[in-house]
């Protein structure tokens, strides 16, 4: 990382992406009463880097992403709530991605990415506000939302990733 | 596709599905309290089959809590995402309505009696 620009033009590039797909879902009203339940564009930009860049580099804009769009979007609590979904999502990709072999697609880490992002931002909001119930309730349609929200947004980086290999700046 | 991923779809399926299924058994009618809590202390417990309506007020704004006919739901709110409003009422012990910008939370409990 140190000592090259290319690299650093791409983070940032990603960075500003995410950031902006981010204040776009602010935009986008979910008819739902379900705390947490959202699109997760910026989920986009996080896995396209875990595909074209290293984990820590990828790390690094997803963590930048969060702050950034806390401070901008959101407040403390949503800081948290995002970083403990953010990294718990990451992990599992991450984990997918390199003991999957590559037999598992894209979509369906996206999709597993999801779930567990949910996962990791419901398990916060029963820990802060000390009713486990709320997981029992919320998990299951949250789960519902995320398969087919996951697999629909992994497409989108399985193509954008498909025309970036054909791109000779990756 | 190779069979695993269909395999990972049907397991996050038949989980969800599992969830649900455990929640529709636990399902019971007797002696329901509605206990409403915020910043994780119980503010109020009431009977679920008394009907009223009550106003919470805090320095951070406030909730309207009504119960109506054995259901409860949180008619008003003055925070910025509204779930709270927007949630449907519920009824069965273990469902739960929250307002996490105001952490306040409406829960039906079994009354321990």
């Amino acid at each position: 990382m140190k000592n090259n620009p290319h690299k650093l033009v791409l983070m940032a590039l990603y960075i500003a992406i995410s950031l902006v797909l981010s204040w776009l879902e602010t935009m986008i009203p979910i008819p739902l009463p379900i705390p947490g339940a959202k699109i997760g564009l910026a989920n986009i930009v996080t896995l396209l880097a875990l595909l074209t860049l290293s984990p820590l580099e990828t790390l690094l804009i997803l963590v930048s992403r969060i702050f950034l769009s806390g401070f901008l979007f959101g407040s403390f609590a949503s800081i948290l709530y995002a970083l403990a979904g953010g990294l718990l999502s990451f992990v599992t990709m991450l984990f997918l991605k390199k003991f999957g072999q590559s037999r598992i697609a894209i979509p369906v880490i996206s999709m597993t990415g999801a779930i567990a992002h949910n996962t990791g931002q419901l398990a916060v909001a029963a820990l802060v506000t000390q009713t486990p119930n709320l997981f029992v309730f919320y998990w299951p349609p949250l789960i519902i939302i995320a398969i087919p929200v996951g697999l629909l947004t992994g497409i989108i980086v399985k193509t954008l990733n498909s025309y970036l290999k054909q791109s000779s700046n990756f | 596709m190779q069979k695993i991923n269909i395999y990972i779809i049907t397991g996050f399926v038949l989980i969800a599905g599992l969830f649900y299924g455990i929640h529709f058994f636990q399902s019971s009618n007797s002696d329901l309290a509605v206990r409403i809590s915020k910043n994780n202390e119980v503010i109020a417990t009431y009977a679920l089959d008394e009907n009223r309506i009550q106003k919470f007020a805090f320095d951070d704004g406030y909730n309207t809590v009504e119960i109506k006919d054995g259901h409860v739901q949180v008619t008003e709110s003055d925070c910025p995402n509204q779930i709270c409003v927007n949630s449907p009422q519920i009824d069965q012990p273990g469902e739960v309505i929250a307002c996490l910008p105001h952490h306040f939370i409406v829960e039906i409990i079994q009354n321990e009696k």
